[in-house]
């Protein structure tokens, strides 16, 4: 049996993170997939990544998937947006549940939280899977639907799925 | 008698001249001669000219590595017999050490480069790549080096000035520096948009090197500015490195000083020999490092210094992997080099 375990990130993985961004794993269902700038990723690092709780899933002690988490408010709603970036430039369906069950781990633990993720409706093997870690689809008449599209800027191309923890 | 043989010019710079003279003080030499293609025209080495031999007459230059070897082998057989030889040069290599090989007590050169072929006794490189092992380089230095040289890698044996004269701290919030013989005003668009954005006790030195063929230039660009200090070659610029809060630069030799007094530092790769990967850099500390093409971006660079003032605390804890330790690298060299 594999052991996953998990690892919090800090400051001294600013050029990794970066690396990991921009495999083409990440960017091939990212809302840019353009190479981001190391001049644009050290301006995000200081004034987004301080807001994002992210942590390393490692595989026998090495990374395979950073799970990230943006938590922000609207009105008295507390949201958590949340996203997997993958260390490695090819991965498995059975890391990816794996870390998708992880991940879940974490959120599940936040009380009070609405947990949103958009998923490229060209990514099948998600699009196939949400189901099963208790995500609905947030729908046009939803409170949150405008909300959310527009603060997290989702493209059209972009299903958003939430759930109550 | 210890002879060294460096690149000193407008276009070598100062690097391979700090290095060597890092050299003199760890191993506390006294008697030495560096030879130079020709005699700097500036004041900064006053203290050294006694010390510096040129190679080449007035109207000769460096034209290959025979011709360079001959006339230093003159140089060996009239003055100085069976000297120690070492040799910080991009020009010469393998060609040259041969020429003069039997000459020698013995030869050292120190390098930036591994793919360089050798023909020397000690092989010194002081990257931070070779902080980790890999074997695939190891067995490349080997191959390209004479059978029996000793290796002496990574930052154990770091050559940087060390000396800093706490007395003689300047206090500032910005320090640029471009190396010995950079164009600072690669910095212009940058430094006046921070001084448009930071006004009141704000303060911004400007280091200008020894080389720098446009003083000048840089002293009337920025002369309206009261809080622009310009530094014209500082013999030393670690009291002034030491006294800031944030320091841009070319990634050359300052990167150790930078990394030594652990300063929060944005670096800029501004020439092939400042080659080293991001990995490598944060080896020393330094978790910023741009290309010189970024300098283009002058709002986002401005942006980023910004935020790097703000976020110093945060900067100097990433820095606490930075391990540079003078008494150790000084033990080190003083072990291997006994003369």
């Amino acid at each position: 049996m594999k052991k996953f375990s998990i690892l919090q990130i800090n400051d001294k993985i600013i050029n990794k993170y970066l690396f990991y961004k921009n495999l083409y794993i990440n960017r091939r269902y990212s809302s840019s997939k353009k190479i981001i700038k190391k001049i644009d990723h050290y301006q995000w690092w200081f004034l987004k990544q301080k807001l994002r709780k992210s942590f390393f899933i490692l595989k026998q002690d090495k990374p395979i998937f950073i799970s990230t988490s943006d938590h922000f408010k609207y009105k008295s709603y507390k949201f958590i947006y949340s996203g997997l970036i993958s260390c490695l430039p090819e991965t498995n369906l059975f890391d990816l549940l794996k870390a998708i069950k992880i991940q879940n781990e974490y959120l599940n633990k936040q009380k009070k939280n609405y947990c949103f993720i958009s998923i490229d409706r060209n990514n099948k093997v998600l699009m196939h899977h949400w189901k099963y870690f208790g995500y609905s689809p947030l729908n046009k008449k939803n409170i949150f639907y405008k909300y959310v599209k527009n603060a997290l800027n989702i493209g059209n191309n972009y299903n958003v799925f939430y759930k109550k923890v | 008698m210890i002879l060294f043989r460096i690149d000193l010019s407008i276009k070598d710079g100062l690097g391979h001249y700090n290095r060597i003279k890092s050299l003199v003080k760890y191993l506390d030499l006294k008697r030495y001669q560096i030879i130079i293609d020709k005699l700097p025209n500036t004041s900064f080495f006053k203290n050294e000219k006694e010390n510096f031999i040129s190679l080449y007459e007035k109207n000769s230059h460096f034209t290959d590595e025979k011709k360079d070897a001959s006339l230093f082998l003159k140089i060996i057989k009239n003055k100085y017999k069976n000297p120690l030889v070492i040799k910080d040069s991009y020009r010469l290599g393998y060609s040259w050490e041969k020429l003069i090989y039997n000459f020698c007590k013995k030869t050292i050169s120190i390098e930036d480069f591994t793919e360089k072929k050798h023909f020397v006794d000690c092989y010194i490189n002081h990257s931070p790549a070779f902080l980790v092992k890999n074997d695939e380089i190891n067995k490349k230095l080997k191959k390209n080096n004479k059978k029996n040289c000793k290796f002496l890698l990574g930052p154990d044996y770091a050559l940087f000035n060390s000396l800093i004269n706490r007395k003689e701290k300047i206090i500032s919030d910005l320090v640029f520096y471009n190396g010995g013989s950079g164009n600072l005003l690669v910095y212009e668009k940058i430094i006046k948009k921070i001084i448009k954005i930071k006004k009141g006790n704000f303060k911004i030195i400007i280091i200008v090197g020894p080389f720098a063929k446009n003083y000048k230039a840089v002293c009337f660009k920025f002369k309206k500015y009261k809080n622009i200090k310009i530094l014209y070659q500082p013999k030393n610029i670690l009291s002034t490195l030491i006294g800031t809060k944030v320091f841009i630069s070319s990634a050359g030799v300052s990167t150790f000083e930078s990394s030594f007094l652990k300063i929060p530092t944005l670096l800029f790769k501004m020439n092939d020999n400042q080659n080293l990967s991001d990995f490598d850099y944060e080896k020393l500390g330094h978790y910023f490092s741009l290309e010189k093409k970024d300098l283009n971006y002058s709002d986002k660079i401005v942006n980023l210094i910004i935020l790097m003032l703000k976020n110093r605390i945060q900067i100097k804890k990433m820095m606490s992997k930075s391990t540079l330790n003078i008494k150790s690298i000084k033990k080190n060299y003083q072990k291997f080099m006994k003369f």
